[in-house]
């Protein structure tokens, strides 16, 4: 009887087995992430970036940059084609919290099509040397991210002389509820990049 | 009783409906189990909580699984038997084979009676040759005899 049981069900017990191993390992591998407001993503776009060694670099200084807490930061390095420039950025928000754009890269409207307005007094007065990055909207032009400065620290770690884009994804955790988004202690992201804008 | 239930139906019924809770019960225990692992899941203890989980689904799974294939749905169908329309006979036992052969999700005996074909599940009732029976029959399956 035993046999036969295991001649005719050999699958379900063999699904019985892979099932939990599969939906368990999936399942305990999400709970190990770190939650949004526990990690930093960088994102460029370009080609020019160390990206290993700003990642390496932010993660050493960060604790003394901000008071919240962040497990890891990642910094990622893109290029975008043309057919879906757009799409890929738009998905890109979700998970990144700073979006740096070279100039080969960058689009005319990339400000109003998929980011929103920066508030200028979130700067610090010693900030008057950054240079805004404005578009033209209905109701003026207005400032939607920053022109990276050729003394910014940043610039020590991409390779050439090439114009870059700084923007801040309205979706994140970390720019201390800048967009309505997060917490209003959890303001990593809004820190780190006035450090990347800072002269060196 | 003479019947391959081997008691009444309503005892039967009822037994299998105790046997049906238990099964139920471990499952929903598992799921208990799990959802307290999630719950204390720290990144310490992270592969250890992820270990428990799996063992208790797989040992858990396979036990109500065998259970349900081997014990619950075999007497379920046997019982499901006694509801259905019954033919009465009454015979001569000529023989009755030896081995077992599958009909009808059951293991069967082959009875031969009065050179008609029958088949009387296993490890139910004890036919003896040359005597004769009162039988009821569903779907030339055995169910229940009278000497």
């Amino acid at each position: 009887m035993k046999e036969l049981k295991l001649k005719y069900y050999w699958w379900a017990y063999l699904l019985i087995i892979l099932f939990p191993i599969v939906v368990w390992n999936i399942v305990f591998a999400e709970m190990q992430k770190p939650a949004d407001n526990e990690k930093i993503s960088i994102l460029y776009v370009g080609e020019s970036l160390d990206a290993e060694k700003l990642q390496k670099d932010l993660t050493d200084i960060l604790p003394e940059l901000t008071d919240q807490y962040v497990e890891v930061i990642y910094v990622n390095t893109i290029i975008l084609d043309e057919a879906h420039y757009y799409d890929v950025l738009r998905t890109r928000m979700y998970t990144c919290d700073i979006i740096i754009i070279e100039e080969d890269y960058m689009k005319d409207n990339v400000g109003r099509v998929l980011f929103k307005r920066f508030p200028m007094d979130k700067m610090p007065d010693d900030f008057s040397s950054v240079q805004y990055y404005c578009e033209e909207t209905e109701i003026g032009n207005k400032e939607f991210g920053f022109v990276l400065n050729q003394d910014s620290k940043l610039m020590k770690y991409i390779g050439k002389d090439a114009k870059c884009y700084v923007f801040v994804s309205p979706i994140s955790a970390n720019l201390g509820g800048l967009y309505g988004e997060g917490n209003t202690e959890d303001q990593a992201a809004l820190d780190l990049l006035k450090y990347l804008l800072k002269q060196k | 009783m003479n019947n391959i239930l081997k008691k009444s139906t309503k005892a039967f019924a009822r037994e299998l409906k105790n046997e049906f809770v238990l099964y139920i019960s471990i499952l929903i225990a598992t799921i208990l189990v799990n959802a307290i692992v999630v719950v204390l899941r720290t990144d310490a203890n992270h592969y250890i909580m992820l270990i428990i989980n799996i063992v208790t689904n797989i040992l858990s799974g396979v036990f109500v699984f065998a259970k349900l294939t081997g014990s619950i749905l075999p007497k379920y169908r046997k019982y499901k038997l006694f509801s259905k329309k019954t033919q009465t006979l009454v015979g001569k036992i000529d023989s009755v084979s030896g081995e077992t052969l599958r009909y009808m999700h059951f293991d069967c005996h082959e009875v031969r009676v009065d050179n008609r074909v029958l088949f009387l599940p296993a490890d139910t009732i004890e036919l003896k040759v040359g005597c004769q029976y009162k039988m009821s029959i569903v779907s030339n399956i055995i169910i229940e005899v009278t000497e």
